[in-house]
């Protein structure tokens, strides 16, 4: 639901965010209804562009679009629903803890052979990690920056040929506290995809 | 294990678990001799004593500079010996006056050095150092990582540890970088890169780093691990010679600084 909500607003952001947007809208306001030719030859846009932005505030609901035309070819018309949009975003449901909260028992080490880089950075940190994807020319070189308290946890990392430690207690012994809990996950998920680190059975 | 927590050997002879490493040394030993042949070949007997001299200078050059930076007078050794040797093959100085007692000096400090290389007491150790953190470890489960190892904590202050530093330093077991929180020790496979100035970063060598704060952290670098015949399970490895280093500091705070050369010393002997 908040994907939805969230796609929506995107979608939103994309049409305002047009050169001709402002220009466009002053003319739904000014006008009781109006039509994909009547906008564009008003506003000097090709009909293709001006029909697309007209389609999208009304997938938006922003516009109500109506048939026209009787003996013509029919046509769609166009209305303004509202005066004013508001855009609310709720980034707090971007990430569910919920989901995430079976993590910290997760036992994972580093993947054998992994061909990871990983770069030393100070105070007992690890600054950056290298990960090689592909091989000869097309090998790829993809550069993860790391946060001070993901750079912590990944200095504490069991080796491959470690024993297997939960997340809760590499995060203990790197002295993390909670709070840096949903970046730490953020990194573990990105560098279980990438092969870098496994998931093992205690 | 003995007393000293190194691992005893069960066979009469000891077998060494790294490969050849010096490949550089060797090649620029042979390009000396080459150049030492080609130069009597072609430019006769006169050319080969210019470039024996000239090669007996640049020796005593660089055995100057490790004189100076680790301060270790063992190297005046060295430095007199292919000075002497320069002073005695260089053309032009061949009829100075004293020549014969600089042929003499030269071939008692010849001597001298067959001593000291014999006593070990100018060795490079990054063999040694290798190899004996490689002795409590049998298992070979690969494991490779180029994350350093936290090897634990041990009692020491800044002092205790700029302290074994130096003391490494002046017996090129390792070359010391001091930085603001730590003593890094890096353990080149070649010295003489470090000591000449050619080489400043460490980032791709193996080191012990310790933080003040008091822990211990081990970087094997890949090349090193690759030195290893056999890929032995990288954790014990680096945990064995963070142990390793751990004792060189108890052994330098209680000032029996010379255990560690002894156990350096050790390395080659089998302890059946």
């Amino acid at each position: 639901m908040e994907n939805k909500k969230f796609e929506a607003a995107q979608r939103f952001a994309a049409l305002i965010s047009k050169e001709y947007a402002r220009e466009f809208l002053r003319l739904l306001i000014i006008y009781k209804n109006i039509s994909a030719s009547e906008a564009a030859a008003r506003l000097e846009l090709h009909i293709k562009t001006a029909q697309d932005f007209l389609e999208g505030l009304e997938k938006a609901g922003i516009v109500d679009k109506r048939k026209a035309g009787e003996k013509k070819r029919p046509y769609f018309r166009y209305s303004l629903q509202m005066k004013e949009i508001c855009i609310e975003i709720d980034l707090g449901s971007l990430y569910d803890p919920i989901a995430y909260s079976s993590w910290q028992e997760l036992c994972i080490r580093e993947k054998k052979n992994s061909g990871a880089m990983f770069k030393e950075g100070q105070d007992e940190r690890i600054s950056s990690v290298h990960i090689f994807q592909g091989k000869g020319r097309s090998r790829v070189e993809r550069k993860l920056s790391l946060t001070e308290a993901q750079g912590r946890f990944l200095f504490h990392l069991p080796f491959p040929t470690e024993a297997p430690l939960s997340v809760a207690e590499i995060c203990k012994k790197a002295g993390l506290k909670e709070d840096y809990l949903p970046e730490i996950f953020d990194l573990i998920e990105v560098l279980i995809k990438k092969q870098v680190i496994s998931e093992e059975k205690e | 294990m003995n007393k000293e927590g190194v691992n005893v050997m069960s066979n009469a002879f000891y077998i060494s678990k790294l490969r050849t490493t010096q490949k550089v040394m060797i090649f620029l030993t042979a390009i000396a001799i080459a150049s030492l042949v080609f130069s009597r070949i072609f430019f006769g007997a006169l050319g080969f004593y210019w470039a024996l001299g000239v090669l007996q200078v640049v020796m005593t050059l660089i055995h100057f500079m490790v004189l100076v930076r680790t301060r270790n007078p063992v190297y005046l050794i060295p430095v007199f010996m292919y000075g002497f040797w320069a002073l005695t093959f260089l053309p032009p100085l061949e009829n100075i006056p004293g020549h014969n007692a600089i042929a003499i000096a030269s071939a008692v400090f010849l001597a001298a050095f067959i001593v000291t290389l014999f006593s070990k007491k100018i060795n490079w150790r990054y063999r040694e150092i290798l190899e004996l953190a490689a002795k409590p470890v049998d298992d070979t489960a690969d494991g490779f990582t180029s994350r350093p190892f936290p090897a634990g904590k041990a009692d020491f202050n800044r002092r205790d540890v700029i302290g074994l530093a130096r003391f490494l330093m002046k017996n090129v077991v390792v070359y010391p970088i001091i930085e603001k929180d730590r003593v890094v020790l890096v353990i080149p496979r070649y010295m003489w890169s470090y000591i000449l100035f050619l080489r400043q970063r460490y980032d791709k060598e193996t080191y012990v780093a310790f933080t003040y704060s008091g822990r211990i952290n081990v970087c094997i670098a890949e090349m090193d691990y690759k030195a290893y015949k056999e890929e032995l399970t990288f954790d014990q490895l680096c945990a064995s010679l963070g142990d390793m280093f751990k004792q060189f500091l108890i052994w330098y705070k209680s000032g029996e600084s010379k255990k560690i050369i002894g156990e350096l010393n050790s390395t080659w002997r089998s302890e059946a």
